[in-house]
């Protein structure tokens, strides 16, 4: 089994015996459709396969993009470092300790893509919320022609990423 | 009760410098390691304004010229000396560490915006900045703001308390019950710091560029514009959410354009996705 490949859904537990069923012959029983081989993941979510009656394993993957100044022993790089030349610094799975996160370091690396989300990550917030926010932040010089821009201009930038 | 300036200036004289407990420790490991370069110490230390002043203090306390860069006052200092200066930085409590979240992140996201915006003014045409000096312009004029808030805690509430009941801007209540505005302050603290010229004026005239000595007029104007900027895009510190007025003169002797204005914005979003969120507490104190 590949770890590194990507992919959504993990191996059937149990199902197809081996020696599937070839093209184009009769075969009792109907083959389970492909599917890509586990990766890495938490949250395991068992999930019946429609028609099969077979039991499949979801696994969502999390991953996180976090600078090497925020990473700590015990991660696991979800991806290769890589330096701009493509030449491989690290391999996906290994387990970050201090020499290695130093090692990055002097190597000018600045982000690591690890599994799992145990940075925690700026909220998504809604439009309504980010547009009271900044008017907020703008009362008390709203009545300036410039300060007026801005705010728009901000309201705006906010809203479009939000 | 506002305290007399010279009361104020001795209890500076005291003040020690304060961190985040992880940056500490990694900085103490990464030294300890013995395996790692000046540069990348230097890369720690200047995302750390309080950790930025100091060692630039110390560097200037020793050299001959100015040493305005964190890069060179690391190679001044030597690694030892860098160690021994962390040694003695007190590390964050649990009400520091929420509060001087906020204050760190608008402080890189002020130096971030120095770097977007000198390319945007023509005053700087022939003579920009060096990228590192224009960092540590916007990374330390904070610096008055962030000590009141450790070390002054009382009037600091007292200044927030009045701030959100709508009773003036910041810089009047800090004076009106500290007895010393944040530049005020801040230049009490770059002088016991001893930190050199360039920032400390920064420091000092932030607030109002245009009283700032002749030849860093420029510089201290494109901090006070950039700091305006930035806190308008959330980059605000602690309960001090507002945004203060961007004096017209100070664009027009920027020689900046305000229809260039949205494609700052533009440029500074993109890179303050990359911005370090300090401790993961940034997250949970900006506004949006």
């Amino acid at each position: 089994m590949n770890l590194d490949t990507p992919g959504h859904y993990a191996h059937r537990r149990g199902g197809v015996a081996s020696g599937a069923p070839v093209m184009g012959m009769r075969c009792a029983k109907r083959p389970a459709p492909a599917r890509p081989p586990i990766r890495f993941g938490r949250c395991v979510t068992p999930e019946r396969a429609s028609g099969t009656g077979l039991a499949y394993t979801r696994v969502v993957d999390q991953e996180q993009r976090i600078l090497l100044t925020q990473a700590s022993p015990g991660m696991v790089l979800a991806r290769p470092v890589r330096l701009p030349n493509k030449v491989t610094l690290c391999p996906s799975g290994a387990t970050l300790d201090d020499a290695l996160i130093l090692r990055l370091m002097n190597r000018g690396i600045k982000r690591v893509m690890v599994l799992g989300a145990s940075v925690p990550q700026l909220p998504r917030v809604g439009v309504e919320e980010t547009m009271r926010a900044v008017r907020e932040r703008f009362s008390r010089v709203r009545d300036l022609p410039l300060m007026h821009l801005l705010e728009k201009l901000v309201e705006d930038k906010l809203v479009r990423r939000s | 009760m506002s305290l007399p300036l010279p009361t104020i200036a001795a209890r500076v004289i005291t003040v020690a410098g304060f961190s985040f407990s992880r940056t500490l420790d990694k900085l103490m490991k990464m030294i300890d390691s013995g395996q790692c370069s000046s540069s990348v110490v230097a890369a720690i230390v200047a995302s750390d304004p309080v950790l930025t002043a100091l060692t630039l203090g110390r560097a200037n306390a020793g050299a001959d010229g100015e040493v305005a860069q964190v890069s060179g006052a690391v190679l001044v200092l030597g690694m030892s000396t860098v160690r021994g200066m962390i040694e003695e930085v007190m590390p964050l409590a649990d009400r520091g560490v929420r509060l001087m979240a906020t204050y760190w992140s608008q402080a890189n996201a002020t130096a971030t915006m120095c770097r977007i915006l000198v390319d945007r003014c023509a005053v700087f045409a022939g003579n920009r900045p060096d990228d590192e000096v224009l960092h540590v312009a916007g990374l330390l004029h904070t610096l008055g703001d962030m000590v009141a808030a450790i070390h002054f805690t009382a009037e600091y509430d007292v200044v927030i308390q009045r701030l959100r009941r709508g009773e003036g801007p910041f810089a009047t209540l800090m004076k009106e019950e500290l007895g010393a505005d944040p530049g005020e302050l801040g230049a009490l603290v770059a002088r016991a710091w001893n930190l050199p010229p360039t920032p400390a004026a920064v420091v000092r005239h932030h607030l109002r560029p245009l009283r700032a000595p002749e030849p860093l007029i420029p510089l201290v104007s494109l901090v006070h514009v950039a700091r305006q900027l930035a806190r308008g895009c959330g980059f605000v510190a602690g309960q001090d959410i507002y945004v203060e007025p961007i004096q017209p003169e100070v664009m027009t002797l920027l020689g900046l354009n305000p229809a260039d204005l949205g494609s700052i914005l533009d440029a500074f979003f993109a890179e303050m996705d990359e911005l370090e969120v300090y401790e993961g507490l940034l997250v949970k104190t900006m506004r949006t």
